[in-house]
């Protein structure tokens, strides 16, 4: 299988505070990785990297082969428009409706569809999410949920070949945060996409994750499947488990 | 699309905002601009002056009272003459002949200066671009139409004071209440004083006159003009006349006063003697005297004097408030 | 503590200076956000003017009122409208205006970039494909510029409209002779830089807002003070290029 993500001895330093150091990893094409990690560890800072958000003091980070750092604005856009990204907070557009929040990634990277084109893949995003209703509501109308949901949404419209979430399951309640570790699981298969997921819900992890990578100190730990990582005597990792 | 509709209308609504914004702004420039003569056609006359009283650039002209252009620009040319150039709307060339006269005026008491353009009697050609009018020094005027005004203004009360007491006087059951009530004698005492002080400015507005219609007559400067203009020229001394006769009015209430110290002085009863050794008696005569020389017929003075060319406008304006 | 302060000061101003620059090299190049420029157009301009109008008028109704009683006194009664409008015209209604869209459009650029910096809209737009200083920042700096003139116009026209119905209240002056009277006062040197002014108010705005809510801290209570801090520091701005605008015409002898 190929590797869509590759990152090798990143580092990333914020004045004193040494969030990645020296971190390596890769992605495997169809692979579901969670990064498990406390809070403040460089996840965020780790998975805006990968999109071109943050720039890393130094290290090689190669999606598709190519290394984000150094891209022109017009290359980074071209491997952003077949990366999604769910923000933690959502990230919808207060301003704009639910048709218009889909529409808007569209418009941008795929400026060659026609309006019935669009208004097909908005409908066929909706429905993946099960969503369709609330096509002409205001993001602030939702709930927590729905947004999410709708978000998520918007992340696949582009039908990217990786999608990051940073995670998607925080502020939710169990329930709705299993609806959504499930409907990850589901859409991940039925569009091929590897998924890249930052997270501490251990629910999302044991229903989302292929492979789980420890990210502690800023630094890839320890990595392996649920249960390989649930039989580890080490006491860093256990914490994580109990 | 019910998004697309709305994004329209919404832009609609913004362009209608920024079209009306525009509109003001353009409406703004082109009438500030009618006003200061920069758009549409015009033509420029010059005028010199000996002095413009503080004619500035921008001041407006007038045409029979009519606002018809700006002052361009104000240069002095020698020691004694200043030229002003001024510009005004082609539309009123034809009814401005070449022997029209500018003066130096006021917009009311405290306004702006301006250049007023009156027109003469008699017939002329209409101007053209480029010619010079002719010019009135304008400050003697001005003055002394407001002193005249004043003046006027004092005689009516005096003369109302004066009748009042005459008819007081003239019943005759109740002279001697009268003349022994010390608040008609001191009525009849600041009557008098206030026909002297009269007096003196009526005789320094005849000798005004006089000076002018002197001037004229020589022919000082461009008011030489003036002399062509007989009717005009006839007026003023009408109007000299008249101030120096000055009297008919006062002289009527007068002789009441007169006939009435007179039989007082020749002894008509105990009355007559305690008046005698009064100084009213002196006082009464003075202002007979007084009288004869300064009040009268000043009404019909400023009446007829109105109509004289040098002060229509002052009236007209005054009649405007 | 003071010099500590004056640091922040002198760094902030830096910081907004740079901030300037970097919308003078971004906003014009292609591409352009005609769109979404036209949308913030319409509700920095379009949506600002009742409240701008309102204002316009009880400040030309107001002023003609509080005229009056000085003139009467020099007996000059029939120059307010002459007062008035020069005083209106030049001074009062762009400031207003400013004052007011700084109060209303700089709080609500400041509060909107700043909940959109928390939520990651912004970064979401960026891996959007789109530059979110073109598409946010640059839109709303030349909406503002452009808008708040027009404003100010709207402005002039409405106060002198207050004025001709204060005028109205004790006197009598007709509307002909009463706008007759505005411009035979009014002078280009009056509207000009007036309106140029207003250019530089709506800038002013723009990019205070821009810069306070691009540059919000984390949490809620960053936006709060994003939004705060930009009503604080535009209003401020509004007096001091309103007091160097003056200057400048007043140096070139355009009164």
């Amino acid at each position: 299988m190929k590797a869509v993500i590759e990152i090798e001895h990143l580092n990333k330093t914020f004045g004193d505070n040494h969030v990645l150091r020296d971190f390596s990893f890769t992605l495997l094409e169809g692979e579901n990785v969670v990064v498990l990690g406390k809070s403040g560890s460089g996840k965020s800072v780790l998975i805006k990297c990968i999109i071109g958000l943050i720039r890393p003091d130094s290290g090689k980070l190669l999606v598709f082969g190519k290394d984000v750092p150094t891209l022109s604005h017009k290359e980074l856009d071209h491997v952003r428009s077949r990366v999604g990204f769910l923000f933690q907070s959502n990230a919808l557009y207060d301003s704009m409706t639910v048709r218009e929040n889909l529409e808007f990634p569209l418009r941008r990277h795929r400026s060659e569809l026609n309006k019935e084109q669009i208004n097909a893949l908005v409908m066929e995003a909706l429905g993946n999410v099960g969503l369709e209703h609330t096509i002409d509501m205001e993001p602030s109308e939702l709930s927590g949920g729905m947004k999410k949901r709708i978000a998520l949404a918007r992340t696949l419209i582009l039908k990217p070949d990786i999608i990051l979430y940073d995670e998607p399951t925080t502020g939710l309640d169990p329930i709705t945060g299993k609806e959504i570790s499930h409907l990850i699981r589901e859409l991940a298969l039925k569009y091929h996409t590897s998924s890249f997921i930052i997270s501490h819900d251990l629910n999302c992890v044991n229903i989302v994750a292929d492979k789980i990578i420890m990210l502690i100190d800023g630094t890839c730990y320890a990595s392996g499947t649920m249960e390989q990582l649930n039989q580890s005597t080490d006491s860093k990792i256990k914490t994580f488990f109990e | 699309m019910n998004n697309m509709a709305n994004e329209t209308f919404r832009n609609i609504r913004l362009g209608v905002f920024v079209v009306v914004g525009t509109l003001l702004l353009v409406t703004a420039f082109y009438l500030v601009g009618n006003k200061q003569n920069l758009f549409g056609s015009s033509f420029r006359i010059s005028a010199r002056f000996y002095n413009v009283n503080g004619l500035t650039q921008g001041n407006n002209v007038r045409f029979a009272g009519i606002d018809v252009g700006t002052v361009e620009t104000v240069n002095i040319e020698n020691d004694s003459t200043v030229i002003v150039v001024m510009l005004l709307e082609k539309d009123v060339q034809k009814f401005i002949k070449g022997n029209a006269i500018a003066s130096v005026g006021t917009d009311g008491l405290m306004g702006n200066k301006l250049v007023n353009i009156n027109s003469v009697k008699d017939l002329g050609l209409s101007i053209k671009e480029g010619d010079e009018l002719r010019t009135l020094r304008p400050l003697e005027m001005d003055e002394m139409v407001r002193t005249l005004n004043e003046t006027n203004i004092n005689i009516k009360v005096i003369t109302d004071n004066l009748r009042s007491i005459t008819e007081k006087i003239s019943s005759k059951n109740s002279l001697w209440n009268v003349l022994l009530d010390t608040i008609v004698a001191d009525n009849v005492k600041s009557a008098v004083v206030n026909l002297k002080l009269m007096s003196n400015d009526g005789i320094a507005i005849t000798g005004n006159l006089k000076e002018l219609a002197r001037q004229m007559r020589y022919g000082k400067g461009t008011i030489a003009a003036l002399i062509t203009d007989t009717v005009l020229s006839g007026r003023i001394n009408q109007t000299i006349v008249k101030l120096e006769k000055f009297s008919d009015t006062a002289a009527v209430i007068s002789g009441d006063i007169s006939y009435l110290v007179q039989q007082l002085k020749h002894g008509k009863g105990s009355m007559g003697v305690l008046l005698t050794d009064t100084m009213l008696v002196h006082d009464l005569n003075k202002s007979i005297l007084r009288i004869d020389t300064a009040a009268g017929s000043f009404n019909e003075n400023m009446e007829a004097l109105q109509y004289s060319w040098p002060f229509k406008k002052y009236y007209k304006k005054k009649g405007k408030k | 503590m003071a010099f500590e302060a004056i640091k922040k000061v002198l760094a902030e101003a830096g910081d907004i200076a740079r901030f300037t620059a970097r919308f003078f090299s971004e906003a014009f190049r292609p591409r352009f956000e005609f769109t979404e420029f036209l949308r913030q157009c319409f509700f920095i301009g379009y949506k600002s003017l009742p409240l701008v109008a309102i204002t316009a008028f009880i400040m030309g109704l107001v002023i003609t009122i509080q005229s009056r009683p000085t003139l009467v006194e020099f007996g000059a009664e029939s120059w307010l409208p002459k007062m008035v409008s020069v005083s209106l015209v030049r001074e009062i209604a762009p400031v207003i205006t400013a004052l007011i869209c700084a109060g209303k459009i700089g709080s609500g650029i400041g509060a909107e970039l700043g909940s959109m910096k928390v939520t990651e809209q912004i970064d979401s737009m960026e891996v959007s494909g789109t530059n979110p200083f073109k598409y946010l920042i640059a839109t709303r700096v030349l909406a503002s510029t452009f808008m708040i003139p027009i404003l100010a116009v709207i402005a002039d026209a409405v106060s002198l409209y207050g004025g001709f119905l204060g005028a109205n209240i004790h006197g009598a002056v007709s509307w002909t002779l009463f706008w007759n009277q505005v411009f035979e006062t009014l002078q280009y040197g009056d509207i000009v830089p007036s309106i140029l002014k207003t250019y530089f108010f709506g800038f002013a705005i723009g990019i205070i807002g821009c810069y306070k809510g691009y540059n919000s801290n984390k949490g809620t209570e960053g936006v709060g003070r994003s939004a705060n801090s930009a009503v604080v520091i535009s209003s401020l701005l509004v007096f001091v290029i309103d007091l160097l605008a003056v200057q400048i015409s007043d140096l070139l002898n355009l009164t």
